[in-house]
Order: structure tokens, then sequence, then C-alpha cells
């Protein structure tokens, strides 16, 4: 058998296998009546209405866009000035603050939130909204780091070099050169960044989960204390948005040489 | 490029203010957990400053014991799992044409960055009696009536493993998309059939990059946390579990610390040899 | 004194020196080529002259004033890359305007400016086009009009003609050679190609090891070689090694030759050019008898290995390819050297 025909059947069960649970979600959220039941009974997007409809849903839904986009801007406003410094000067001790960057992303998330947790009860800030923001900001710094950083290694040093010969000084290469060229990879690394806070729901919990509820929370609360479509229909929307943001960073950067790939 | 330093210190602002944020909201915290894991606990989330090893002494419990094969159990059986499967999955991906790649990079991005309860509910559902495939073994006549099989451990694993292996692919396709193409196409060459070139092949020559994977994801499924209280029973929490429960729940952050370090000095001893692996990788 | 001058310069990376002792000067309105081998230290001397890098020891002067410690964006020079260093997000036009830009000059005169740099490479009408849109050659003449949009004090080019296929290459070797000629500007260009150095340079400066070997006129640097390094790297060199004896005599494996000058007493080591040999049959008073070990045509030449038991190489002769070569292979021959031809080496 070829390696086509091995690709083609194992490619096609793994693909079924893993769309499966997803599939039965958007089934039973467009059920007709108010029960978890698969295959959807009636066909009724209603569900759908009511994630922006009532205020709880919307609201969570809300309170996880906020969040995200605010720790996701605040993520890449660290990790661009490190990832730049790091790439114009290359010292050798800049890659320990690099690590230090990665550290949070590498160990287990619970870590991170118990860490904050602990942090913002003693310096008696435990229960301030905005806490949220800085705590996802530091989780996911990593991945603006390691995307800028990929993105400063691909470009070519003789670029600013050249610059410099016409007459620009650091600030206008900056502005001029280096940053339209690293561009795709601060939006991925944002979109990166965005797509984790938005899912996010550990760190989020122990940190503000007594006063602000995410879109996770409530969903996982719902999973605790009732079922109701609208979780389904909330979930089905998260899975489109994930989709949708990770297909335009594919659309408007190379994905195989943002997560690392060599093009053979 | 002229690689020398900045001439001044305000050349080194753009280090120093992400430098202090680091710090100040990452090594500080952490470093403070590690103190209060050593401090009394007087409940209601209230500890004293004093220290003494009585959290740690409380690990060496059959509490602690059954957190221990709960969290590793699931690990290492979610690891093996997933590398069967997204080994030859990554390998058959890095050969597939760009456009398949990029269909399932955003695929399993997609899926690795889901909401753990999101998932953890998408799985509950398909396992459920009412809306599960039990239906679909009754329609096809392999089962006279529904059933469920969540919670369980069987439930909570493959809930797991969904989870795994897009992290498992996104840490092996960059090595495999690196590796020389030519090399397989002399053994082919030389007569090897390509599914006796991947076992005597492939796998022998990433050996080195399966382990390391394999260890990547027993730190990554050590952080689950939300799958083991949907899909799984109280007796199947694990230690990220255990952490925030005791305190969130038993307001016990003393001890919740000690835990969390302990899950620390694991994950870096992982990582550490994940790191010892890469250098002998890259000096051979 | 006016023109571009270093001083005992020295560059080190850790314990490695990738530049010993650099001096060199140069009048303005030259050009000066910088030849040698990969790793010789003929990049990071450019890369210093422009400012890119930074020295260990030593000045660089320009027109008397030190420059050595003036960042790169303050010297006004023109630099071409050896990746050309376009910049991709720009179009043909952008890049060339980048220097005028980055300084404020007004729409009208950076598209001026544009035109005329243009029409200076023989280009015009591309400013709109992207980059990716031009062939190797034209991005060349690109980046050469980019760097000239300063009207710099110096032109420094860093071997940016190795990409291109052979005929392109000679073509833009010309080109460049006119364009420094017509606008007397001071050009300093690194390569490894000889063919490339004798083609444009006022002046070699050949390097190796990170040490000047010779500076000189093309033609001087192949006629008198100061070293064997230098015999060898420019052109074919038959490298020959005697005794001094009385009255010129050399005495060489398989004969002898006949060098004016020579002291007597002692080794002798001399270069000599193929061309500059002939093949006899009979032995002279300056010849050295060997087989004949391969022949080859190369269509405008004809090229003799002639064996010599003794020598670690074979003697090369080039003859014109219509001359009648009565030898074949194997056949016993004598190589005159004419003693006038020779170089006597250090």
């Amino acid at each position: 058998m070829s390696q086509v025909a091995v690709r083609r059947i194992f490619f096609s069960v793994l693909a079924l296998l893993m769309s499966a649970p997803l599939l039965v979600v958007l089934g039973v959220s467009v059920n007709e009546r108010k029960s978890l039941t698969f295959p959807p009974q009636g066909f009724n997007l209603s569900w759908y209405l009511d994630l922006f409809r009532l205020p709880d849903w919307s609201g969570a839904l809300l309170n996880s866009v906020i969040v995200a986009f605010l720790s996701a801007a605040l993520a890449v406003a660290i990790a661009f000035p490190l990832a730049w410094f790091n790439w114009r000067y290359r010292i050798g001790w800049v890659k320990g603050i690099l690590a230090i960057g990665l550290m949070p992303f590498l160990l287990p998330p619970v870590i991170t939130a118990l860490g904050f947790l602990s942090f913002w009860t003693q310096t008696g800030f435990y229960g301030q909204a905005w806490t949220v923001v800085i705590s996802h900001g530091i989780f996911l710094v990593s991945l603006p780091l390691v995307s800028l950083s990929l993105g400063f290694g691909s470009l070519d040093d003789s670029l600013p070099e050249a610059a410099a010969t016409m007459g620009a000084d650091n600030k206008v290469i900056l502005k001029t050169i280096v940053f339209p060229l690293v561009r795709p990879y601060v939006i991925s690394g944002f979109a990166f960044a965005f797509v984790v806070s938005l899912n996010e729901y550990l760190v989020a919990y122990m940190t503000v989960g007594a006063v602000i509820e995410t879109l996770p929370m409530k969903i996982f609360n719902s999973l605790r204390y009732g079922y109701t479509p609208v979780m389904a229909s909330a979930s089905v929307f998260f899975v489109a948005l994930t989709v949708i943001i990770f297909s335009l960073v594919a659309r408007f950067g190379d994905l195989p040489k943002l997560l690392g790939a060599h093009s053979k | 490029m002229n690689t020398s330093r900045p001439q001044n210190l305000t050349g080194y602002v753009p280090l120093i203010l992400p430098a202090v944020v680091l710090v100040m909201f990452f090594v500080v915290p952490f470093g403070s957990m590690i103190l209060i894991s050593f401090y009394k606990n007087l409940g209601g989330g209230l500890y004293e400053e004093i220290l003494n090893l009585d959290n740690y002494r409380r690990l060496i419990s059959p509490f602690f014991v059954g957190l221990l094969i709960a969290s590793f159990g699931l690990a290492l059986a979610v690891a093996a799992i997933s590398i069967v499967i997204a080994f030859p999955f990554s390998y058959l991906l890095v050969n597939s044409p760009r456009s398949t790649q990029v269909v399932w990079l955003i695929f399993m991005l997609s899926i690795l960055s889901l909401s753990e309860s999101i998932i953890g509910f998408a799985w509950s559902t398909i396992l459920s009696r009412t809306a599960g495939v039990s239906n679909l073994l009754v329609f096809l006549g392999l089962l006279d009536r529904p059933a469920s099989y969540a919670p369980g451990l069987g439930a909570l694993i493959a809930g797991v493993v969904y989870t795994a292996i897009p992290y498992a692919v996104l840490v092996l396709y960059p090595i495999l998309s690196r590796v020389d193409p030519h090399i397989e196409e002399a053994a082919r060459t030389l007569g090897t059939s390509p599914l006796r070139t991947f076992f005597i092949v492939v796998l022998p020559m990433q050996r080195n990059t399966i382990v390391t994977t394999f260890l990547m994801i027993l730190v990554f499924t050590l952080g689950t946390y939300l799958m083991p209280q949907i899909l799984g029973r109280p007796q199947h929490w694990t230690l990220s579990v255990a952490i925030s429960d005791q305190a969130l729940m038993q307001s016990n952050i003393p001890f919740a610390a000690a835990l969390a370090v302990f899950l620390v000095i694991v994950t870096l001893l992982i990582v550490g040899t994940v790191v010892l692996f890469g250098r002998k990788e890259n000096a051979s | 004194m006016s023109g571009l001058a270093i001083h005992q310069l020295n560059k080190a990376y850790g314990p490695v020196n990738a530049l010993s002792n650099i001096s060199l000067s140069v009048a303005n309105g030259q050009f000066v080529c910088l030849l040698g081998p990969s790793g010789c230290g003929k990049s990071t001397l450019l890369r210093i002259i422009a400012g890119l890098e930074a020295t260990t020891s030593g000045k660089v002067l320009l027109d008397g004033k030190d420059i050595t410690e003036v960042p790169a964006h303050l010297r006004d020079f023109g630099m071409v890359f050896q990746s050309l260093a376009l910049f991709p997000h720009l179009t043909v036009g952008e890049n060339i305007a980048y220097p005028l830009r980055i300084r404020g000059a007004s729409k009208e005169v950076q598209d001026r400016e544009v035109q005329r740099l243009l029409d200076l490479v023989h280009l015009p009408g591309v400013a709109d086009r992207a980059i990716t849109q031009l062939s190797g050659g034209q991005r060349q003449r690109i980046a050469i009009a980019r760097a000239l949009a300063l009207k710099p004090k110096l032109f420094l080019l860093d071997e940016p003609m190795s990409a291109l296929d052979a005929k392109l290459r000679e073509a833009m070797q010309v080109e460049v050679k006119r364009l420094q000629q017509e606008l007397g500007i001071t050009t300093f260009l690194v390569t490894h190609d000889q063919r490339e150095a004798m083609t444009t340079a006022d002046l070699v400066v050949v390097m190796s090891g990170g040490v000047i070997q010779q500076i000189a006129p093309p033609v001087e640097i192949y006629r008198s070689p100061a070293n064997a390094f230098v015999a060898d790297f420019i052109g074919v060199a038959n490298l020959i090694e005697g005794d001094a004896k009385a009255g010129g005599r050399v005495v060489v494996p398989g004969g002898q030759v006949l060098i004016d000058g020579v002291a007597a007493g002692g080794k002798v080591n001399f270069s000599v050019r193929p061309e500059d040999l002939t093949l006899q049959s009979a032995a002279g008073d300056s010849t050295v008898a060997g087989t004949v070990a391969f022949i080859r045509h190369l269509g405008s030449s004809l090229e003799v290995n002639v064996s010599v038991p003794g020598l670690a190489k074979d003697l090369i002769v080039v003859m014109s390819p219509r001359e009648h070569l009565p030898f074949d292979l194997g056949d016993t021959v004598n190589v005159h050297v004419p003693g006038s031809a020779c170089v006597v080496l250090r």
C-alpha cells in the first residue's frame, strides 16, 4: 500500500474521531427542545440568540473577550521589546530573562494560578477585576515571545545594516524596516495569546473567579448545576471563533514556519 | 551585524521594563508561594509566618500517595496512547501537501487552545446516555439500550488524550519537518518498503525525539485540571485539582503551596531530562 | 591628506585575530579591490570602513579626520551588500528613495532623484514594481542606485556580484567601473574573484589570514607578486625552488634557470607564469626536462602539464591553440624558462 493511501485512511479516521465530540455538540446546540439529545430533534437556532440575549451568558462572553484582548495586548507589549533587545544586541545573559518569560507556560498552569492567588491576596488586590489581565498577560507572554523571536530570527541581518549605512538610527530602523517586517509575527503572537486567554479557565478562576465569570467558567458551572442548550451554542461559538482566528493567522502568515517547521 | 552594547542606560530600557514586570509578577509570586509552603496554616485562608516543615510532612500520607498514583498513572497512560497516534500522524503530515498540512495545523491548534470546559462538555455529551455514541451502537444493533460511559477512567483518558494529541503533533511537527527526506529516499532505493522504512529507519532515527515528546506530554498532562472533574470520579483527581481544591475549598494555601512546589520540582526534573536529551542529540 | 587612510588596525573576535595590523592609504577617486580567499578578513575590513563593525585597535581616517568611533548612520557612505539587502516590503522606488525619505525630503525631490538614479543604472520606469518582480541583474542595479542616492563620499560593495551567473557578472563589473569613473567616487569592492579585481580596480589589496599581502595596481600584482601566496592566488603560477650558484645560475630539479641578479648561495624561490614558458625538444641553458603528463585544448588556449621529477606540482605551459604541438603524452620535453619572466619571491 502506498504512503498516500495509508495517509488518506489514517487521516480520515483521525479526522472523524477528533471532530466527533464537536459535531455532537453542534448537533445538540440546534435541538428543538431544551434537552440533551443526539441526533437533534427538530432544528432551532434560538440557543445561539440566547447566547447574546441572556445577560448572564452575553456578560460572560463579553468578559472573556475583554480580558483576552487586554491580556494579549499586555503580553505582546512585554514580549516585543524583550525579543527585539535580544535580537539586536545578542547578549548572553538576556537569554536568562527570556527563559523567565517562557516559564509560566512551561509549568502546569495551576502553579502560575496559585502564585497569583497568593500574590494578589498578600498585596491586598485579590478580587480586583484588573488583576486577571496582568495574570493572563504574564501567563501568556511566552506565546508572543516565541513567535517574535522566530520573527526577528528570520530577518536578514543586512537589512537593518543597509538602513544604517543610509543614515537610519536605531529608532528609524525599528520604525521603517524592522517593525513592518515582523508585523505578521506580532499579529500571530497576539492572536495566539488572545485565543488561549479566551479559553483559559484555571488562572482566571483562581484570581477573579469570585467576582467575574468568563465563558469557560460559565460553561463549567452550567455543567455542574444543570444542562442548558446555551452551553452547546456557546461552545460551538468558541470553537468557530478559535478556528477562524487561526485560519486568519494561516491566511496572512506562514503557519508551518510560525510553528517552527523548516520547509523542505 | 554590529551587536555592540547599548551606548547608555536609556538603551537598556527595552530590556529593563519587561524584565521588571516579569520579576514583579512572576518571580516574586513564585518565590512567595515557595515561602508560604513553609508557613503554618490557620484556616480560612489565613496563615502564620512561622517557618516549619509540617506541610511537607503531610506529603507522606495515603492521601498524597493516592494523588501521585492518579496523576502519574493518568499522565503515563495518556502520554503513551498520544504518542502512538501522534508520531505516525506527524510523520505522514510533514510528507503531505502543504495545504493539507495547513488545514490540520489549524485544526490541531484550535483543539489545543479550546477550553478544557468545552472539551470536557463535548466528551461528556458524546459519552452520555441520551446524546452519545451508545445510541449509534443501539441503532447498529450492537447494543440493547443506550448506556452512559462518563464519568469513568476510560472517559477521562479519552478526553485527555484528545487534548494531548494536538500538543504532541505540534511538538513533533517542526522536528520531523527538519529530517532530511533523502535518508528515507535512500532506504527506498535500496529496496525497503515504505512500512519497513518507517519501522527500521524513521523510528530508530527519531528515538530521542520520541522520548522527549513523551516527557513533554507527561508535563502537559500533569497540568490538566477540569477534565478529571468533568470526566473522572473523585479518586481520579490529580495534583492540579488537589492544589486548587486545597487553596480555594479547604482554604489551606500553605499546603496547596507545598503540593505546588512538589509539582514544580517534578516538572523541572522532567524538563531537565528533555533538555539533556536535546543536548545529546545536538552533540551526536 | 584627502582620501581614506587606515592606521594599524586590529580586529579580534575573542582569541581569534580577524585582522592584524592593517595599514592602507587610498587617494580620492580610486577604485580599490579587497581581494582574497573566503575568511581572509576582507569583508570585516569593509564593514569596519562602513562603521558596521567596531575595531579592537587602530584608526580609520577620512580626509584626515578620525572617524573610527562615528556610527554607520552618520558616515554617509553608500554600501551594496552581498545579499543586496533590498527592503522586501518596499517598492523599487521606495527602496531607492529610502535614504532621502528618512531625511525628510519632499515627495517631489524623492521622485526626481528616483528618476535620475534609475536612468543612471539604465532601468527607467520600474519605480512602482515590487522587488520580487525584478531579475537578479536588475536587483543588483537597484541596490547600486540606492547606495548612490546620497552621493556618498565612499562607495562600498561587499561581493554583490557573486550570486550572478558568469556572463551577467562580467557585464555588471564593466557597469560598476563605468559608473565609478563617471561619478569619480572612491570605491571599495570586496571580491574573491581575481578577474573581477583585474577588470575594475585601480589598486588591488590582496589579503590572507587577516594580513595584507600586497597593495599594488592589478598589472603589477600579476607581473610581480610580492610572495608565493599572491603569485599562486592571482592567476596560475609555476612555483619553483632551486639552489643559487654563481652567475645567476639556479639549479632546479630537471635542469637550470638563468636569472639575472640572483646572489650565489642558498635556496631561491621563484614564480613564473604559464604563458611565459615554451616547449622545445633539445635542452638549453635555461631549461627544465620533464615528460608530457596532460594536454588540454581550452578553445582560446592550449595547456600542457609537464611532470618534472623532484617538483611537487606539474609545470603548466600555456600556448596559442594555433601552434602545432610536436609532442604527445609521455614524450620527454624541455621547458624553456626565460629568466626575465621569473619573479624571485621572498
